[in-house]
């Protein structure tokens, strides 16, 4: 019985991490149409930031967090300006886009593995101390995790729905050439698009870290669970992709009840494979037709 | 204009192609994803290719002191990396000079080239056959079960000398002529373990964590077979991959069958350093009972506290040797460096002997009666696999030290 609650557990853990990636993933696929999988590069950033923060400089852990939100979302602005917005300004497509985004990561990701080298670099040496709480084993990853979702996620959504850059964003992702006409400055919601993006991978990729340490190639395995979150969920309504997200965690970590761990993978691209044939609209289909965000 | 544009651009990517296959193997592709395809390469000739250098041995004076090569294709990316340049990479490079501190072998001096395989048998294969057609290489030092089998065909094609000295699969040594190693097979380090097991533990059972690959499964039923022969039990198994990083679901699961003694058997420390580390934060406080190899910084960096008590076999090292090591380089090896150094003066015999022909290179190695190294008493004696001694050791305030 233990065994189970301690699975749902880790589940919702593993979900908290995909759905801070896909929120984060989503919110720019959602404003700008871009695949945008630099944000792999963010997370690799903020997991290095991260492991900087606390052993280079001696941070506690958990501020260091708070330090990773705004120097990830200075990195997604950057990229926009430096990587898309030259391509935008000279009128080239999506494709365009995503093939300048997969360039740069491949650049880039082995930029990182020449300047800090290709091994893991370790936040914590040892096991983590750990907190036995009515039976469950509860490490203080989990306890990030999910402090770190609890605040985040509900302060995006305040962000997004409250907010007047909130609504641009919103504006932009329902129809851009409509957002224009009623006065949107794209430009800049775009860098704020980015911003908020970016800030939430590089938070992924700071947990992450925590969890398993910091390494150039990090983010790539976390970047397939948040796109098939956000397809699960729903393209295009973010809360479904949360929603997604945190299903995927479950299921992934449920399965190991009755299947053995090799065929974890399976499970998560097999449900991603039926939703792709019998519902592509996600779990939260119908609500993208009257209703997107 | 358009067309003549898109030409050069087609044409520029094409010779890029060619020169990456004739370069190293450092391909820029993500090397997290084990299954994603390096950019294609074709295993084309170099197109400058001078005259063609024969295997014979040198004839003018003008190659007498030309440096003899020894070819080596490990894991050079990744998180294996540093432990790849540490001790897989240090090892023959130790050997190499002291052979050139010597005077070289016959007045060459010797010299180590690498590339990378990244683990993968597609880039084994590329990186081989640059050693082989660009280097000349008359033998080549590899790792890991799937890149070397891949290999192979290589090998018997060029008639290279193969040397996986920590491969331990036993299929190796009769699928080629020019296959040579100097580590137990899969199959005795799983008996090894399982007898030492049987022997000592009590209450005699276990849970077992094993890596999916062909030489560790081995290893994993030949441990079955012999530890449930002498009356132990085995009270529930679970895999992982390669590059896993999360082991909690399974370590769960192990966990509630109740054993007191974990057996993990994998390729690399990494991997056994996390599922220590992971086991410990559930307040699993499991006796660790793990195969080679595990001596490495990273895994005491990663496991820290939870490697404590480790039991682990391994191979039996010369702690002369393992002096001389640490003193040039300021830190302990790995038994995998001393098999590396080992085989690096194996095949220097045999450069002594045959020159670059590798045919009397291989009569000369299998020859050997008795060969006192890095890793003790090396015995070849007409086989191209020599019988080393093994030990346990565990792990004490962060020390590899052997088990009493």
């Amino acid at each position: 019985m233990s065994l189970l609650v301690q699975l749902v557990l880790n589940g919702i853990v593993a979900g908290g991490i995909y759905a801070l990636m896909s929120l984060g993933f989503g919110v720019i696929y959602n404003a700008t149409r871009i695949f945008h999988v630099l944000a792999i590069l963010v997370n690799a950033l903020g997991a290095y930031i991260f492991f900087w923060l606390v052993v280079g400089v001696g941070v506690n852990p958990y501020l260091a967090f708070l330090f990773v939100i705004p120097l990830s979302a200075l990195a997604g602005m950057v990229m926009d300006i430096l990587a898309y917005r030259p391509i935008r300004a000279r009128r080239g497509g999506l494709t365009t886009l995503f093939v300048v985004s997969l360039g740069l990561l491949i650049l880039l990701q082995n930029f990182y593995a020449f300047a800090f080298g290709e091994e893991t670099k370790v936040v914590h040496q040892g096991p983590l101390p750990a907190y036995n709480l009515f039976g469950l084993t509860v490490t203080p990853v989990h306890v990030s995790v999910l402090v770190v979702c609890a605040v985040i996620l509900p302060v995006t959504q305040l962000f997004l729905t409250r907010t007047k850059l909130g609504r641009a964003v919103r504006a932009l992702s329902c129809n851009s050439d409509l957002a224009v006409v009623v006065g949107v400055d794209v430009p800049r919601t775009y860098l704020v698009v980015f911003a908020l993006g970016s800030a939430l991978a590089g938070l992924a990729g700071a947990l992450l870290s925590f969890d398993l340490g910091a390494q150039p190639y990090v983010g790539f395995v976390v970047i397939l669970y948040a796109i098939v979150s956000v397809i699960v969920g729903g393209v295009g309504y973010l809360p479904g992709a949360i929603a997604g997200a945190f299903l995927l965690g479950l299921v992934q970590n449920l399965s190991l009840y009755v299947i053995s761990v090799q065929w974890q993978d399976v499970v998560v691209f097999g449900l991603l494979f039926l939703f792709l044939v019998f519902r592509p609209q996600g779990v939260f289909g119908t609500a993208i037709v009257s209703r997107r965000f | 204009m358009r067309k003549v544009l898109i030409l050069l651009v087609a044409l520029v990517f094409a010779l890029g192609t060619l020169l990456t296959a004739c370069s190293s193997g450092q391909a820029p592709a993500p090397a997290s994803a084990p299954k994603a395809e390096a950019p294609a390469q074709p295993q084309a000739e170099t197109k400058a290719a001078p005259k063609a250098e024969t295997k014979a041995a040198p004839t003018a004076e003008a190659k007498a002191l030309e440096p003899y090569k020894i070819g080596g294709t490990f894991v050079m990316t990744g998180d294996q990396a540093e432990y790849t340049k540490k001790n897989l990479i240090a090892g023959m490079d130790f050997a190499i000079e002291e052979i050139n501190a010597k005077g070289g072998i016959n007045g060459h001096k010797l010299q180590g080239v690498y590339e990378d395989s990244k683990g993968d048998p597609k880039e084994g294969v590329a990186a081989m056959r640059k050693l082989v057609e660009v280097d000349k290489v008359p033998a080549v030092v590899t790792i890991y079960t799937f890149v070397t089998f891949a290999q192979i065909p290589v090998a018997d094609e060029t008639k290279t000398i193969l040397y996986a000295a920590s491969v331990q699969h036993p299929d190796l040594i009769k699928n080629s002529p020019w296959t040579f190693r100097n580590a137990p097979t899969a199959a005795q380090e799983g008996s090894y373990i399982a007898e030492w097991a049987a022997g000592k533990l009590n209450p005699k059972s276990v849970a077992v964590m094993y890596e999916e690959n062909d030489a560790i499964r081995l290893q994993n039923n030949t441990f079955r077979d012999v530890f449930t022969k002498s009356g132990g039990k085995v009270l529930g198994e679970e895999t992982f991959k390669p590059n896993d990083t999360d082991f909690r679901a399974q370590l769960s699961k192990l966990r509630s069958t109740n054993a007191s003694n974990l057996v993990i058997h994998g390729s690399a420390p990494v991997e056994k350093a996390r599922i220590m580390k992971q086991a410990r934060e559930m307040g699993w406080n499991v006796q660790f009972i793990i195969s080679s190899p595990l001596e490495d910084k990273q895994t005491i960096e990663i496991a820290g506290s939870a490697a404590e008590g480790a039991i682990y076999d391994a191979a039996y090292v010369d702690p002369a040797w393992i002096k001389r090591f640490k003193d040039k380089y300021g830190y302990e090896p790995d038994p995998n460096a001393a098999k590396n150094y080992d085989a690096v003066k194996v095949i220097a015999i045999g450069l002594e002997k045959g020159g670059t022909d590798t045919t009397k290179m291989a009569k000369a190695m299998t020859e050997i009666k008795e060969y006192n190294g890095a890793l003790g008493k090396l015995v070849f004696d007409g086989s191209r696999e020599a019988k080393i001694q093994m030990l346990m050791k565990t792990i004490k305030n962060g020390q590899f030290v052997e088990l009493k």
